[in-house]
């Protein structure tokens, strides 16, 4: 079956009524998202495990009383949040909210130096925007987290981290903004090299 | 015209699923359109999607998502009869589960977990009790494969619906809970306490095919398609056809009343009421986690193990018609299969969503 046709809402409508494939697509789908906030909540890779694999079971349990989901994304991911949420009181470990996990993307490899000379592939686009990351404030990496890896929308990040719609709007759009002002001035510089 | 900025598109969530590639067909002709304009914008897709990669964590870090799925397909596998004991209180308002679907979906599936999370430590248990909470919320219910719901009402009444099966409670002007009538598809089983003198009051049961009606008693009813079926096993019980659809010459054929034993048989369609003498524990235990076989054949066995499980049976033509008579438990269906593979000698596994019996002979 070409799972990857399908977009979420219709995988979640075949879930809903019993077909396995479609819902192991979802998991495989989800998984990596869900990895990553998990981390940003208990810093325990066991405990996140298991909170998916059990967010999972109950809702294949629950499948025929879930109603049409308007957002996959947003249903899955508040749900994992209170399952891990739970487990994280049950435990009465002190777990420390770690942003930076969001933020702290992956090491710079190479001295920047180098970047300039080499801007032409896909690959160092990439790594620039990595870089340009970096320069964002904690909330405006979750904010665009949540719309770049979860796929919510400006309502459903707004309810998610209790803000207005338009304020999520509005950080995005500044971070955005920000990044691409600041990988632009590497283009700037590369051609006032060359 | 203003310039179109890398901004202006991230802050739409439609176009970030074009881009991660999730949206559906109508989305993607949308923006592959917008895409086809102009294709100066391709520079946007491509930073686009520089973005995403960057956004993307290491695939280094994350644990190994085919083992992951692995292990969540053995745990679905093991998913069976799981029982909840909800409370219905009859004095607040009440919401269609679907209205409300994110409050409600928390409540039951709190439920349910904590019946999941009581099975895997103790898995070879009862799950009778597993749980009990507040279900204010709706006036009807449908139950999954594999899934049995018990309702306790404010008399201490209870009704049990079976997996696969659909009850609707009637509710009063005020929105409260009218626990006088139900209409049932499927199968329940009913427990009502007796009420009598001051208090005395009728409870019903609709189906398609009529209704059975009870003082205080202890009945079940199932509906098949074209008929149903009512078994009493304690009391006194009521069953009759729905006035539409007789005539006048049929009036004292139109209802019955039972006595402890009986199995009416009754249908709108075919007008008729048939009554047998039958063991009611064949047709009752199942609310106790066992079935009880009288001379069954194997055959309807698995009639009952695809109703109740989801699950297709495959029988070697020698096992069909096979009369089993005894009891099992269910609250596990590899109790059920291993019951099934020493009563009738022969292999009993699954593969699955099918059950296979015999095939190895």
């Amino acid at each position: 079956m070409e799972w990857n046709k399908y977009s979420n809402i219709e995988l979640w409508k075949l879930f809903k009524k019993g077909d396995r494939g479609a819902f192991s697509e979802l998991f495989s789908r989800f998984y990596p998202r869900l990895f990553r906030y998990g981390m940003s909540l208990v810093s325990n890779e066991e405990a996140i495990k298991d909170g998916i694999q059990e967010l999972f079971l109950e809702l294949w349990c629950n499948r025929t009383q879930l109603a049409e989901a308007n957002s996959v994304e947003y249903y899955i991911l508040v749900s994992l949040k209170r399952v891990l949420l739970k487990e994280r009181k049950k435990a009465n470990l002190r777990q420390e909210r770690n942003f930076e996990y969001i933020e702290s993307f992956v090491q710079i490899e190479s001295g920047i130096e180098r970047q300039f000379i080499q801007l032409e592939s896909e690959q160092e686009r990439e790594i620039l925007y990595k870089k340009a990351l970096k320069t964002l404030t904690a909330r405006q990496s979750e904010v665009l987290w949540l719309r770049m890896e979860f796929g919510l929308d400006n309502g459903e990040i707004a309810d998610f981290l209790g803000l207005s719609e338009k304020s999520a709007r509005n950080i995005i759009y500044e971070a955005i903004k920000k990044m691409r002002e600041w990988v632009a001035l590497f283009d700037n510089i590369k051609i006032n090299i060359n | 015209m203003a310039k179109e900025l890398l901004e202006d598109f991230l802050v739409n969530a439609s176009f970030v699923r074009w881009i991660r590639r999730e949206s559906d067909a109508e989305e993607r002709r949308y923006w592959d359109a917008w895409l086809q304009k102009d294709f100066g914008r391709k520079h946007i897709v491509e930073e686009a999607e520089a973005v995403l990669a960057a956004c993307r964590q290491e695939e280094r870090d994350m644990p190994n998502i085919q083992i992951e799925l692995a292990k969540l397909e053995t745990a679905l596998d093991k998913v069976v009869y799981q029982s909840k004991v909800l409370q219905l209180k009859s004095s607040r308002r009440h919401f269609l589960i679907r209205k409300r679907f994110l409050a409600v979906a928390i409540l039951i599936v709190g439920v349910c977990l904590s019946s999941f999370v009581f099975y895997q430590y103790w898995s070879n248990q009862h799950l009778n009790d597993a749980a009990t909470a507040d279900i204010t919320y709706s006036q009807e219910y449908r139950t999954g494969f594999g899934e049995k719901v018990t309702f306790r009402l404010s008399d201490n009444s209870r009704i049990v619906l079976n997996a696969n099966s659909y009850i609707r409670f009637s509710t009063d002007k005020d929105g409260k809970f009218d626990t006088k009538e139900v209409w049932l598809e499927g199968e329940a089983y009913f427990d009502i306490t007796n009420h009598s003198g001051m208090n005395e009051r009728t409870f019903t049961v609709y189906t398609t095919d009529g209704s059975v009606s009870v003082l205080g008693t202890r009945f079940a009813v199932k509906t098949f398609e074209g008929e149903s079926r009512a078994v009493l096993e304690e009391g006194e019980i009521l069953v009759e056809l729905p006035a539409e659809s007789t005539g006048a010459a049929l009036d004292d054929k139109r209802r019955v009343i039972l006595k402890p034993g009986d199995k009416a048989m009754f249908s709108a369609g075919y007008k008729k009421i048939t009554i047998s003498q039958v063991n009611p524990r064949v047709y009752t235990s199942w609310n106790e986690d066992i079935w009880v076989f009288d001379d069954t054949p194997v055959s309807e066995i698995a009639v009952r193990i695809k109703d109740t499980f989801g699950i297709e049976v495959i029988i070697n033509q020698k096992y069909k018609e096979r009369r089993i008579t005894g009891s099992v438990g269910i609250s596990d269906i590899n109790v059920l299969k291993e019951a099934l593979s020493a009563i009738l000698k022969t292999s009993v596994w699954q593969q699955d969503q099918v059950l296979y019996i015999g095939l190895d002979d």
